[in-house]
């Protein structure tokens, strides 16, 4: 068992990203189509921009022959996944998605919602304590909120203990990064 | 140099490495935490600091976090960043066996000298490729930013090669977003006020190394383990020099790999673990695997090499030989420091300063892993659902600090979406960070060159012998990496009729 996870370590030697390579192939389709989608919208465009000195330096020439390369990368993938799928049985080309992918989208929806309150929820006021100046700006109200919620989600802990976590975490982050740092913040 | 190393050992900047090191050693210690996410947030979050603060910051953090995943790959069988996978192999059954204090006592006197071998590699060789680099001009400077590209592509999608430079070039279309800089024409804005700078960069990366990260180890149910009884970590320095040849083996191929654009810890840490293997005595070949000490040190000495290795194209060329030290030349681009050829030139100094943070971080990584590690034990007893999602705030505060405009930082959570999305498909997330961090200089330097050459006729063109010889690499790692892909392809094809 042991030699074997050494054999297996020593085989993976020539990729720096494990988790890259084949997927399934009706997966490589589906990415190809959606990258040649976007290779020949790129190319499209590029041709239609102006170049005020000439081929050689206009301004759409790299992204051109950028998105041209692209178009014939994703027809390679393409045929690829084509001449894989015929060699194997239908029932084992399935559209893969990780285990955790709902939960995933679900953080994802999350965040974004997390984002979108900080931008439009404005709020801003500061205070004093002793010559000290404090700001509490959208994004420490939204994100004491957002972070107790998921800490509530993924960490279980009591509502009391989410809320602690937070508030000293957001406070933290807010005197580090607007008073020491002085970067501002949403 | 003098001056380099007072600076760097000044109170407050020794102060401010030591801790990026112990940042480091934790954040590389904690399993789904790796040395590239924590570099990419840094990028942002340095935006607050002075140059040689955030220098000496993230220098210490990329230094003690690639040590960091050892902890817990000999402690609790899971490997804190992918370079440790190896050490987990053999350091973990050497725990098991009650030998885990030794084991990671031998990891953290490897990891010393892999660094040392790293640094010094990286100071011999610095001159003799900038003195090369100095007499690129701009097809030399087009063609080095392909072929940093397209080898990143290669070495991180290693059975599929042509994912990663599809990802690459994708990068590349990223970074083209904006108004061009020869003739100030708006390239893919429509009219969007917010596209008319461009695409941050550092946005898109925090949110495909940062979020994206969240993204996938967060909603995981299992929790990690608790650690075996480690017992004291000794410094292993006999242990080491019984295995010396190996070492010095071991920091030479990983400080070789580090200069390759793309190649970073995981190749450098694997590829030597299997050459020691290979070429270790048939008494110590048949512990690998069961506990090895030769293979701790084989890949402990070189994905810390690795550092000192990546450093160099970075600073000679202004190609990042790796993720994370691409995270720090967008740092310093941020800062207005424009890494390649005349570095000497455009910043005095600034080698020399940064040879001095690489030897102070390095003292510091011994000294802090040492005294790090009960610490770190109680840290793998904290919940993953507490820790990662205490990372989101720090994702859009380095998203919005940069250029502060809440923009950027819808861009980071669809970088997020993207770098899942990448995930899923199986295509590398590297690649991404080569094509939109060489883009620009690509661009600028193809169309200066062409301009050149319908001057100058072909003649000039034909004269042209190092972009000839850049041409030919590039073909080479084009026609490899097709001829692999094609021959994975064949093997899927024919395990798949196997199957049926």
């Amino acid at each position: 068992m042991a030699s074997d996870e050494a054999a297996d370590g020593a085989n993976r030697v020539l990729s720096e990203d494990a988790n890259a390579g084949l997927a399934t192939p009706i997966m490589d389709l589906v990415a190809a189509g959606i990258i040649a989608a976007i290779s020949i919208w790129i190319a499209i465009e590029s041709l239609r921009l102006p170049s005020p000195g000439g081929v050689f330096t206009a301004p759409g020439l790299l992204p051109f022959l950028t998105a041209a390369s692209l178009l014939i990368m994703t027809l390679i993938l393409g045929y690829g996944a084509l001449a894989r799928r015929r060699a194997m049985p239908r029932a084992l080309d399935r559209f893969e998605v990780p285990a955790d992918f709902a939960r995933s989208m679900t953080l994802g929806v999350i965040v974004a919602v997390y984002v979108a309150a900080m931008q439009f929820i404005p709020i801003n006021f500061g205070f004093h304590i002793g010559s000290l100046h404090f700001v509490i700006g959208s994004f420490e109200t939204v994100s004491v909120v957002a972070i107790t919620g998921l800490l509530r989600l993924y960490w279980r802990a009591a509502l009391w203990a989410c809320l602690a976590v937070a508030v000293v975490w957001i406070a933290f982050l807010s005197v580090v990064f607007r008073m020491i740092f002085i970067t501002p913040l949403p | 140099m003098v001056d380099a190393f007072l600076l760097a050992l000044s109170p407050y900047l020794l102060l401010i490495t030591l801790a990026g090191v112990c940042l480091g050693i934790f954040w590389g210690a904690m399993p789904g935490l790796s040395t590239t996410m924590a570099m990419m947030l840094l990028i942002g979050l340095s935006v607050g600091m002075k140059q040689d603060v955030a220098l000496a910051f993230m220098l210490g953090v990329y230094t003690g976090s690639t040590f960091g995943g050892a902890i817990s790959a000999v402690l609790i069988n899971i490997p804190g960043t992918p370079d440790s996978v190896p050490t987990m192999i053999e350091g973990h059954a050497l725990a098991q066996r009650g030998e885990g204090g030794q084991a990671l006592g031998l990891s953290i006197t490897a990891s010393f000298l892999g660094n040392w071998v790293g640094i010094l590699l990286l100071v011999a060789c610095m001159p003799v490729i900038l003195a090369i680099a100095l007499q690129f001009r701009s097809w030399e400077m087009f063609l080095l930013a392909v072929i940093g590209i397209s080898i990143c592509g290669s070495m991180t999608s290693g059975t599929m090669p042509l994912k990663g430079w599809m990802t690459g070039w994708l990068g590349m279309l990223v970074a083209f977003v904006g108004y061009d800089a020869i003739h100030g024409v708006s390239r893919f804005t429509y009219d969007v006020p917010a596209l008319y700078d461009g695409i941050s960069y550092v946005a898109i990366l925090i949110g495909m190394f940062g979020l994206a990260e969240i993204m996938k180890v967060l909603p995981q149910r299992e929790q990690a383990p608790m650690p075996e009884n480690v017992g004291r970590a000794i410094p292993s320095v006999g242990l080491l020099i019984r295995n010396m040849p190996a070492a010095l083996r071991s920091g030479l191929l990983g400080t070789v790999i580090g200069a390759i654009p793309g190649a970073g810890a995981n190749i450098a840490a694997f590829l030597s673990y299997d050459v020691g293997r290979r070429r270790a005595k048939p008494e110590e070949r048949a512990k690998w695997g069961k506990g090895s000490y030769q293979g701790i040190v084989c890949a402990e000495v070189a994905n810390n090499a690795n550092i000192g290795g990546s450093m160099l194209p970075t600073l000679t060329l202004g190609i990042p030989g790796s993720a994370p030290a691409a995270a720090l030349m967008a740092a310093l681009q941020l800062k207005n420091v424009v890494l390649g050829p005349t570095i000497n030139v455009d910043h005095p100094g600034l080698i020399q300063f940064i040879y001095a943070l690489l030897v102070v971080a390095n003292f510091l990584m011994f000294g802090a892993a040492l005294a790090l590690i009960k610490p770190c034990v109680k840290l793998f007893s904290l919940p993953r659902g507490l820790l990662m999602t205490l990372i989101i705030p720090i994702c859009i505060i380095g998203a919005y600090a940069v250029r502060t405009n809440m923009f950027d930082v819808w861009i980071m959570v669809v970088g997020g979406f993207l770098g899942y999305a990448f995930y899923m498909f199986k295509f590398p997330a590297a690649p991404v960070v080569l094509g939109v961090i060489l883009a620009p200089l690509a661009d600028e330097n193809l169309r200066r060159a062409l301009l050149l050459f319908e001057n100058n006729g072909l003649v000039y063109f034909a004269k042209q012998y190092v972009g000839h010889v850049l041409v030919l690499i590039i073909a080479f790692v084009f026609i490899e990496g097709f001829l692999r892909g094609r021959r994975n392809r064949k093997l899927a094809m024919a395990a798949a009729a196997d199957a049926a």
